[in-house]
């Protein structure tokens, strides 16, 4: 009898641990996105003014504007940044070649892998401006000089358009 | 002593077993219906000062009730309430019975109320836990086989004769998810200029559990999956955020600021028993240029419903 009882006993603690034990029930979700190659190429200004010459500029054989464009660069992709005249000469009152506005790179973005830091002839054919790794607010400083001669230049007005082009291959 | 101690443990059997569901009642039910010897019988639908009157002997039917339970649910009482007095110089009583078939058969439990006075009383047959001799199937409740049968000793006015069924709703542990997949789209400048892009909503979790739960939340892997032409930036699942936006009753202990999801589970609430007890989760993804390369990115996750 006594043995009876404590079977009795037993069933009853498989019931309640089968009934009472921890229940769970699981889903599986996922999350997913897309990301596209994404670039964006912003100037401070996108006109460099040399204002009026002087005879010390021309004496001197060219004029300097230190830090004249400031460029910032988004990209999350390794980038390159080029630039080239939009025309092989200047316009105003003779054909004044490209080469005459020079340009150079200054930075100490460490995301800018490389840059031309001396000052280089603008042509018509891209040159490469710097490279860098991906990041977004990557800043560069743009120096430019305008080269000018007695012999050459005569007074006037002179422009010349130019265009950066950032890539990301 | 032995005895005793058998008696505890099925008792505590009993008591698990009872949580497994949900009790619900129905309120008082109006007929809609009726059909006897009562005169005016469709003035005992409501209570609105207007009565039915019986005199002696007499016998009449509602029904109609429109009662309607959960799917699965086990009917634990019933009760008849009325709204009553005498009509005559005697005090009077009313007799109850309950049919489930339309009329064809009736319970056999001698029930009644009075004796009834002058004045206007709430008499109530029937109990919250008594189901008057039978085991009920819900669709017995339903219009056209549930009627309440009363059959009046010396004169009496009905002024509402209601009906109100006490139920255990069997509520099954289950987790919805919807939708299962969160497309966060595709990226912007925009979104990296933010930080991070946000779907809000992105998932509505809705739960059913006979008893008190948890739910949490944990990423499948450590890292997201990366397919395109860039080496694997290895974007850690924590920039994969969430939080609960909103919630409906029955929620409690809801995280509602954003968390990084990791591979830890990390609890999203705890509720109450009950059954499609919502809540909404609002995701959102980190961007940074150095883990948020080009290419596709996918992460899998998975909701765990815990009822200890």
């Amino acid at each position: 009898m006594k043995v009876r009882m404590v079977t009795v006993g037993m069933l009853a603690l498989g019931l309640l641990v089968g009934v009472a034990g921890m229940a769970q029930v699981t889903q599986g979700s996922t999350a997913q996105f897309t990301v596209p190659t994404l670039i964006r190429l912003s100037l401070s200004t996108s006109t460099v003014n040399f204002g009026t010459l002087t005879e010390d500029d021309y004496d001197r054989g060219y004029k300097d504007l230190d830090a004249a464009q400031g460029i910032q660069i988004w990209s999350n992709k390794n980038w390159t940044l080029t630039v080239a005249a939009d025309a092989a000469t200047w316009t105003g009152p003779w054909a004044k070649p490209s080469t005459d506005l020079m340009w150079r790179a200054v930075t100490t973005d460490g995301r800018v892998a490389s840059s031309v830091n001396t000052f280089t002839g603008l042509t018509s054919g891209a040159t490469q401006v710097a490279a860098g790794t991906r990041g977004g607010n990557i800043q560069l400083s743009m120096d430019f000089r305008v080269l000018v001669s007695w012999e050459n230049d005569p007074a006037g007005d002179y422009s010349v358009g130019f265009t950066y082009t950032l890539t990301a291959p | 002593m032995t005895m005793n101690r058998t008696r505890q443990l099925f008792g505590l059997v009993l008591l698990f077993v009872g949580l497994a569901g949900l009790a619900g009642e129905t309120g008082w039910r109006d007929p809609s219906a009726d059909a006897g010897q009562f005169k005016n019988g469709p003035l005992a639908y409501r209570r609105d000062g207007r009565y039915a009157t019986a005199s002696h002997g007499e016998e009449h039917i509602y029904e109609g009730y429109g009662i309607s339970l959960p799917g699965g649910s086990e009917v634990v009482g019933i009760e008849v309430l009325f709204t009553a007095r005498k009509n005559d110089s005697s005090n009077s009583s009313l007799t109850v019975e309950l049919s489930w078939d339309g009329g064809v058969t009736w319970t056999a439990t001698g029930y009644g109320v009075g004796p009834m006075p002058a004045s206007w009383r709430d008499y109530v047959a029937g109990g919250s836990s008594d189901t008057w001799g039978r085991t009920w199937a819900p669709d017995e409740l339903g219009d056209g086989a549930f009627q309440v049968r009363i059959r009046a000793i010396h004169g009496s006015r009905l002024d509402w004769v209601a009906v109100r069924v006490h139920y255990r709703e069997e509520i099954a542990q289950t987790l919805t998810v919807i939708p299962p997949l969160v497309d966060l789209g595709t990226l912007t400048l925009a979104h990296y200029d933010a930080g991070h892009k946000e779907i809000s909503p992105a998932q509505r979790v809705t739960v059913s559990s006979p008893t008190a739960w948890s739910l949490v939340v944990a990423a499948d892997a450590a890292t997201w999956t990366y397919t395109g032409p860039e080496a694997p930036p290895g974007k850690p699942s924590s920039h994969l955020e969430w939080r609960v936006s909103a919630s409906g009753p029955g929620i409690t202990d809801s995280q509602t600021n954003y968390t990084g999801l990791t591979t830890t589970p990390h609890t999203v609430a705890r509720g109450m028993a009950g059954s499609d007890l919502w809540l909404e989760v609002s995701l959102r993804v980190q961007l940074d240029y150095d883990t948020t390369v080009p290419g596709t990115y996918e992460l899998r996750f998975t909701y765990t419903l815990t009822a200890p």
